[in-house]
């Protein structure tokens, strides 16, 4: 080993020791010899002094001066509003499990329709179901990415156009289904069955599109305004607004619809959901591929109602985080931090 | 002492010029209150002179462990004397005096700071503000997330290093703001 790398390498070992340093939690052994390398290297000396700087602000000698952190700054870093800039306003995981299951559920429901004639409609199913997949997902991406840009701009048309892109975009892909799908039908039943792109649109209008928009799209658009709105100080509006105060103007650009009346929607479509199917199943004749038809169904019942249920239990819990950091805010100098 | 040397006055200036800045950083991480820093730091070059006579190093490395050397003692003599004028002091002065050494602290420091929280994961702020503003220890911390210690300790770790990087990137767009500011 050379000179150099040996010093690069002594070096490098001290860079990996300036945080500790800094913030205090260097050992007393190797806290002698960083200080003797202190005296000797510009570089990691320049560091520690911008650094100690940071960590003296961040510590109490902040509270000495006028323009150090304020309590409702932290109020704000430790709330949802100091998460506005992060990707996805910090619903990164929330957007990635609702765009990935709403795309499964919707190539789960074209699967379904071309499950009962498997071994006439499996050509065509090959090649639609990924491209569903793929297409749905990408509208669900597209459309909370819109509504997020517009709403992190105050602009009143955020929810519209985060809607528009959503419908559009699957409009296509139903249009393009229209041609693409067999005008076959898709079981043999006791009752005159749909044909596969009739029922195709039908899941998509009754189901898909509500369940896309009012569990989905509609909570996030309306928990990010009020991230925004709780950055722009409105944490006044917020509290009156959920306060029910006929004064609180709605955050722009969002629609609120209660979660109680979200959640009573999904216990009537699941009660629907259960009975039409079971009335489906029953008046199903027998058929080489029924037994896969049939566990079909009952997955897409499951990943709808669950993709639902999770929808409502994020926006549950997102608005009263919102209702916690509105409170913080409203007394900052009172009470805990916490 | 081998490999050693007197050095001129010139050679001293060079010396306090070079380690001066460096030891004032030290002196504030002992804990010595900033009143009192300067004096200390004059106080190591004085006794640096002194010993002159013994030799001065020659290689930069064995320099600076005897700067350090020096300035270790005369950290424990201020706290030896500093403890002896507390014990004539009445209760409560010496928190005063400590109050008094507070310097204000930079507007752009403390925007730096807030940018450079901002941009952490909630996870990794939640847990530094616990610990670095709110004071509390990592066992104090672990109960209150519901987490192990030793799960808080490493994202404490993760939140200090990336506090580091951040910090540095906030400082760096501030400064070419104010440079943009100030423009032609």
């Amino acid at each position: 080993m050379t000179m150099v790398d040996e010093g690069a390498q002594t070096h490098h070992k001290f860079d990996e020791e300036i945080v500790d340093y800094c913030f205090g939690d260097l050992a007393e052994d190797r806290r002698a010899a960083f200080e003797v390398h202190l005296l000797t290297c510009d570089g990691c000396f320049a560091e520690v002094e911008h650094l100690v700087a940071g960590v003296r602000t961040l510590r109490g000698h902040a509270q000495a001066s006028a323009g150090a952190l304020h309590r409702s700054d932290l109020i704000g870093l430790l709330g949802l509003s100091g998460d506005l800039d992060e990707p996805f306003a910090g619903h990164l995981k929330f957007v990635a499990l609702a765009t990935s299951g709403y795309a499964i559920l919707s190539a789960e429901a074209l699967l379904t329709e071309l499950s009962y004639f498997l071994d006439r409609f499996g050509r065509v199913a090959l090649w639609t179901v990924p491209l569903a997949l793929v297409w749905v997902g990408l509208a669900m991406l597209a459309a909370f990415n819109t509504g997020l840009r517009l709403t992190r701009a105050d602009r009143s048309n955020a929810l519209l156009a985060s809607g528009a892109v959503f419908v559009t975009v699957v409009g296509l892909m139903l249009v393009g289904a229209q041609v693409i799908l067999p005008h076959e039908p898709s079981i043999a039943s006791a009752f005159v069955p749909r044909t596969v792109a009739a029922a195709n649109l039908r899941n998509y209008v009754l189901y898909g599109l509500p369940l896309g928009l009012l569990f989905l799209l509609i909570p996030f658009q309306f928990v990010v305004a009020i991230q925004r709105d709780l950055v722009r100080g409105r944490h006044e509006n917020v509290l009156r607004f959920f306060s029910k105060d006929p004064l609180a103007i709605s955050p722009r650009g969002a629609v609120y619809i209660p979660p109680v009346i979200l959640g009573g929607m999904l216990g009537v479509a699941a009660i629907y959901l259960v009975v039409a199917n079971q009335y489906l199943l029953d008046n199903l004749l027998a058929g080489p591929h029924s037994e896969l038809f049939t566990t079909l169904i009952y997955l897409r019942i499951g990943t709808g109602l669950a993709l639902g249920g999770g929808g409502l239990a994020w926006y549950i819990r997102m608005l009263n985080e919102a209702k916690r950091e509105a409170l913080a805010r409203r007394s900052p100098d009172s009470g805990s931090l916490l | 002492m081998s490999g050693s040397r007197d050095i001129d006055h010139g050679e001293w200036t060079a010396l306090y010029n070079r380690f001066g800045r460096r030891l004032l950083l030290l002196a504030a991480g002992r804990g010595i209150p900033a009143s009192s820093r300067e004096d200390l730091v004059h106080e190591v070059f004085c006794r640096a002179i002194e010993g002159r006579r013994a030799g001065v190093p020659k290689n930069s490395q064995d320099l600076a462990g005897w700067m350090y050397g020096i300035f270790n003692h005369v950290v424990a003599d201020h706290w030896r004397t500093r403890a002896r004028h507390e014990r004539l002091l009445p209760p409560g002065d010496s928190q005063l005096l400590e109050c008094a050494a507070v310097t204000p602290l930079d507007e752009n420091l403390s925007l730096a700071v807030r940018r450079s929280l901002a941009r952490l994961s909630r996870r990794h702020r939640l847990v530094l503000i616990l610990n670095a503003y709110q004071g509390l220890t990592i066992n104090e911390i672990a109960p209150l997330l519901g987490r192990a210690p030793g799960t808080v300790g490493a994202i404490l770790a993760e939140a200090k290093k990336r506090f580091r990087a951040e910090f540095r990137a906030a400082e760096e767009s501030l400064v070419v703001r104010r440079l943009k500011d100030s423009g032609p």
